[in-house]
């Protein structure tokens, strides 16, 4: 069962997302914050990590380039989702080290297949 | 939420404008997730018969969302803005109908998607508020 950690500030988006992940068989962990999620990775050690990027305390943009920065969690595969889909978003997540970028509202599906597609490449890295 | 202040001749700021929609796509992301969420679960909650409803009030949302995306914008004006406003009061409050109702006709068969629709209509009721703060 793969294992991601969902890091969003907002409860309903965090609860409706964790809801559709775990009915497709994702077992999830949750972090509210960019500090919280930089820790959690840490210590849980997720297949892959959904990073909201409006985030408090410590910004998505910050906590993923820590997480990408730190050797234990720097190849787990990780993707920005935000609700600002502005010209210059997308390059400025990869960037910041995001292997992939989505924005909301989330296209269920969408998100799935870019879960799958690096999920598969990590496997076979 | 206090709408900042508009410049010389009713003329909005981008970032004016980013700010509103950022205000208005957090309840519209709640609409359009809890209704996919409610369609995908329904063969569990037993409310097969209520999908076409859920997938019109979905319909309604992604209305909602291409307003937002296609004509808040770009716009520049805050005549423009007021118009707008107007209309997305108007179409969410058809929606809020639908939800409303949807909420009663399910609750018999299942409180849990019953309360599902309750966020839904909640999530519609702070989108007309929002629309009607910025205009």
């Amino acid at each position: 069962m793969p294992r991601v950690l969902l890091v969003e500030d907002n409860e309903m988006n965090r609860d409706m997302l964790s809801r559709r992940l775990v009915r497709r068989g994702f077992q999830v962990t949750v972090a509210e914050d960019g500090q919280a999620g930089v820790d959690m990775a840490a210590t849980e050690s997720p297949d892959i990590i959904l990073m909201d990027m409006s985030l408090p305390i410590l910004d998505g943009w910050e906590a993923t380039r820590r997480l990408k920065a730190r050797q234990e969690t720097q190849a787990i595969p990780l993707i920005a989702l935000t609700a600002h889909a502005m010209a210059g978003d997308r390059d400025r997540a990869l960037q910041a080290g995001c292997d992939d970028y989505d924005t909301k509202p989330i296209e269920f599906e969408r998100l799935l297949e870019k879960i799958d597609r690096l999920l598969t490449a990590n496997l076979s890295s | 939420m206090k709408v900042p202040s508009s410049g010389q001749d009713g003329v909005i700021s981008g970032e004016q404008i980013a700010h509103f929609r950022h205000e208005l796509l957090t309840p519209l992301n709640h609409i359009l997730g809890l209704t996919e969420i409610q369609m995908d679960e329904a063969a569990d909650t037993g409310i097969q018969d209520y999908v076409p409803a859920l997938a019109e009030i979905n319909a309604g949302g992604r209305g909602l969302l291409g307003m937002i995306e296609k004509e808040l914008v770009p716009l520049s004006r805050s005549s423009d803005l007021e118009r707008l406003s107007g209309r997305l009061q108007s179409e969410a409050g058809r929606t809020l109908v639908q939800s409303r109702r949807l909420a009663e006709q399910v609750r018999a068969i299942s409180p849990d998607a019953a309360a599902d629709v309750d966020l839904v209509s909640s999530a519609v009721e702070k989108l007309i508020s929002i629309s009607r703060e910025i205009a």
